[in-house]
């Protein structure tokens, strides 16, 4: 073994020691904490075999719970493109008095405990809330039922469209808009043919990312849907449920069904990124 | 004067930013079919002049016609115009035909008439062929030929341009040039072109406005604005000049050993501080005094002389402390054998008188042209 000078040792055998450390901790962390949980949940889904399995995931309350997610983040993606994109437009277009603030309310949804949100939706829009003794007197229930439902994903959903949007809104020089409009363009034939194919990257991923966090939210959900199976029960809801009955083996198959597509939505949006740099 | 008509034009145009007057008072006429060059400095308010021209600002005060008609308040697309930017802004998403036959879309004119169109305007400015090749696989110098097809395909009343060719390498930038031109004159389109390059203005403009500080300094033909320019700014912002300061003595200007005559209806008292201007081609240089044929002669020791292409640009000392540069043909300066150091006689044919210290608009003609 080599002697080293003076007795010190060299930064080289340092920067060693850091790294494998740095990386053995990383390594740790990842199989404690996502990988041993997951490969877990498989290994519980197949305990009864693959016809088990299949029985599980095809019983009509988990195949309902599956639809019923897959139609509620898919109407709440639909409502957030629409509403997202417009919110961007305003906050990175005009100026106005209270910009600021109605831009840091955007990020509110993040910041606010799922419970809280599904919580003061159901004060306000509950049978006896403000809003909703109005819709409730004409005969219009909102919660515990899929417009409550809709409603709290869309707000849960809400930063993702108007943020990766307002991304591109800002990049998108001011230049297109004025050329299209000295060629003839109205502010709507701008919008359509100018400003909407240079958004709609952003707007891809902003659904992707609306799409993935409605599909696993469960906080609020839970709090204005009700919980009732084959009525108003999401996937999440319908996990947590069968795993309070004891039915593990129903929880993963649905659990594994659920985390599949979320890394299917996951990579796809990698996938897409990746190609359009 | 072009047509007989006034297509454009400017009644007392006022702009400000944040406190800071960019247009001062700007008023000119732009007659029907006029290739009219707005000169100046960066940030003389050119731009922004054009963009309310164009109805992407709107001015503070003041009225812009159209064929005598008030647009002021209206939005570009109510303006019968076309106009190319500094960046051909080309949309990226769209084909070169797709990009071209953009307006026409959006009036609703029919595919049919789109593509015959495009295709007839992509010929005219040399891009046959390129229609469906997407803007990003185009060089510059194609990319502001489409956005140039782009707002003449709307056959608009008015072009404006605002130094489409600044980013272009040279080569480019005069082939740019030339072809604007014709096409321009195959229109008759009135068109209004802004730009910072003398050069540029001095090719293309059948009139120049020259510009500074948001105020309108001189409008002329390129002759005019070279030859008698209406003030000191003018004179030293456009050609290479020589600015002497002096005073007047006796009723005459002296500069070195020749007292400059004041020009007619000058208004100059006596011992007023004043600032000489003369382009380097109006100063002669000769050996022999026979071939000068005027009095106003004085003579002179070659301090320095530098080829530059078919000029040459020669440096005099008159003494006194006055130098000057000249500028001669390259081919005068070999038959006459001058090198550095020789004594020789000098000549002033051309020269313009302004006060020292101010930069108002000095209505009186100062310039004083001698007979050669």
């Amino acid at each position: 073994m080599k002697e080293f000078k003076n007795g010190l040792i060299p930064y080289k055998v340092i920067d060693h020691a850091i790294k494998y450390s740095l990386v053995g901790l990383v390594t740790g962390f990842f199989l404690l904490l996502i990988l041993f949980p997951l490969s877990s949940m498989f290994v519980y889904s197949s305990q009864g075999g693959l016809l088990g399995f299949i029985s599980k995931i095809t019983s009509p309350a988990a195949l309902f719970s599956l639809k019923f997610s897959l139609i509620v983040a898919f109407s709440a993606t639909l409502c957030n493109v629409a509403i997202g994109t417009i919110v961007a437009h305003v906050l990175t277009k005009y100026d106005f008095p209270g910009k600021k603030a109605l831009d840091a309310f955007v990020d509110l949804p993040i910041a606010v405990p799922t419970a809280v949100a599904g919580f003061t939706l159901l004060l306000l829009y509950g049978p006896a809330g403000l809003f909703g003794k109005y819709f409730s007197e004409r005969g219009i229930t909102l919660m515990f039922a899929f417009p409550g439902i809709l409603l709290a994903h869309i707000f849960i959903t809400f930063p993702f469209v108007v943020r990766s949007v307002s991304a591109v809104l800002e990049r998108l020089e001011k230049k297109y808009e004025e050329v299209a409009r000295t060629l003839g363009a109205s502010g709507f034939q701008t919008f359509i043919y100018v400003t909407l194919p240079s958004i709609k990257d952003g707007l891809l991923a902003g659904s992707i990312l609306t799409f993935a966090r409605s599909l696993g939210e469960f906080g609020a959900t839970i709090m204005v849907s009700g919980n009732l199976a084959m009525r108003t029960q999401t996937a999440p809801l319908y996990i947590f449920s069968r795993f309070n009955t004891g039915d593990i083996q129903g929880a993963s198959a649905v659990a594994v069904v659920l985390a599949v597509l979320s890394f299917s939505i996951l990579y796809g949006l990698k996938y897409f990124m990746g190609e359009s740099e | 004067m072009k047509g007989n008509k006034i297509a454009v034009s400017l009644r007392e145009i006022s702009k400000s930013y944040g406190g800071s007057k960019i247009l001062n008072n700007v008023s000119f006429n732009v007659w029907e079919g006029e290739f009219l060059v707005i000169l100046g400095p960066s940030g003389c308010g050119k731009t922004t002049l054009l963009r309310i021209l164009a109805g992407l600002d709107e001015q503070d005060s003041g009225d812009v016609l159209f064929y005598g008609q008030n647009v002021s308040g209206l939005p570009p697309r109510k303006r019968d115009l076309g106009v190319v930017f500094q960046e051909p802004s080309l949309f990226k998403h769209m084909t070169v035909s797709q990009n071209v036959g953009f307006g026409l879309k959006v009036k609703g004119v029919p595919k049919y008439q789109i593509v015959k169109q495009v295709s007839e305007i992509l010929d005219m400015v040399g891009l046959s062929g390129f229609e469906s090749r997407m803007p990003n696989s185009l060089s510059g110098g194609q990319q502001q030929r489409v956005a140039l097809a782009r707002a003449l395909v709307l056959k608009p009343h008015l072009l404006l341009l605002d130094e489409p060719f600044s980013a272009l390498d040279i080569k480019t930038r005069q082939k740019l040039r030339s072809d604007l031109k014709e096409i321009q004159q195959k229109f008759g389109i009135t068109t209004i072109f802004v730009t910072h390059d003398q050069e540029e203005a001095f090719e293309l403009g059948d009139r120049i406005v020259v510009m500074n500080s948001g105020k309108v300094e001189h409008i002329g033909t390129p002759e005019e604005i070279y030859d008698y320019p209406k003030t000191e700014f003018v004179a030293s912002f456009i050609g290479t000049v020589n600015v002497i300061k002096s005073r007047v003595e006796n009723g005459k200007v002296p500069l070195g050993l020749i007292p400059l005559e004041l020009p007619p209806g000058s208004k100059f008292n006596e011992d007023d501080p004043v600032k000489v201007l003369i382009r380097p081609e109006n100063i002669v240089v000769e050996k022999s005094i026979k071939k000068l044929k005027s009095e106003e002669i004085t003579t002179g020791k070659i301090l320095n002389m530098v080829l530059l292409g078919p000029m040459v640009r020669i440096k005099v000392s008159l003494g006194h402390g006055v130098s000057l540069i000249s500028a001669r043909p390259k081919a005068e300066v070999s038959e006459q054998k001058l090198k550095e150091g020789d004594k020789v006689f000098v000549y002033i044919s051309k020269y313009s008188i302004f006060p020292e210290e101010t930069e108002i608009l000095i209505t009186v003609p100062i310039t004083k042209i001698l007979k050669v």
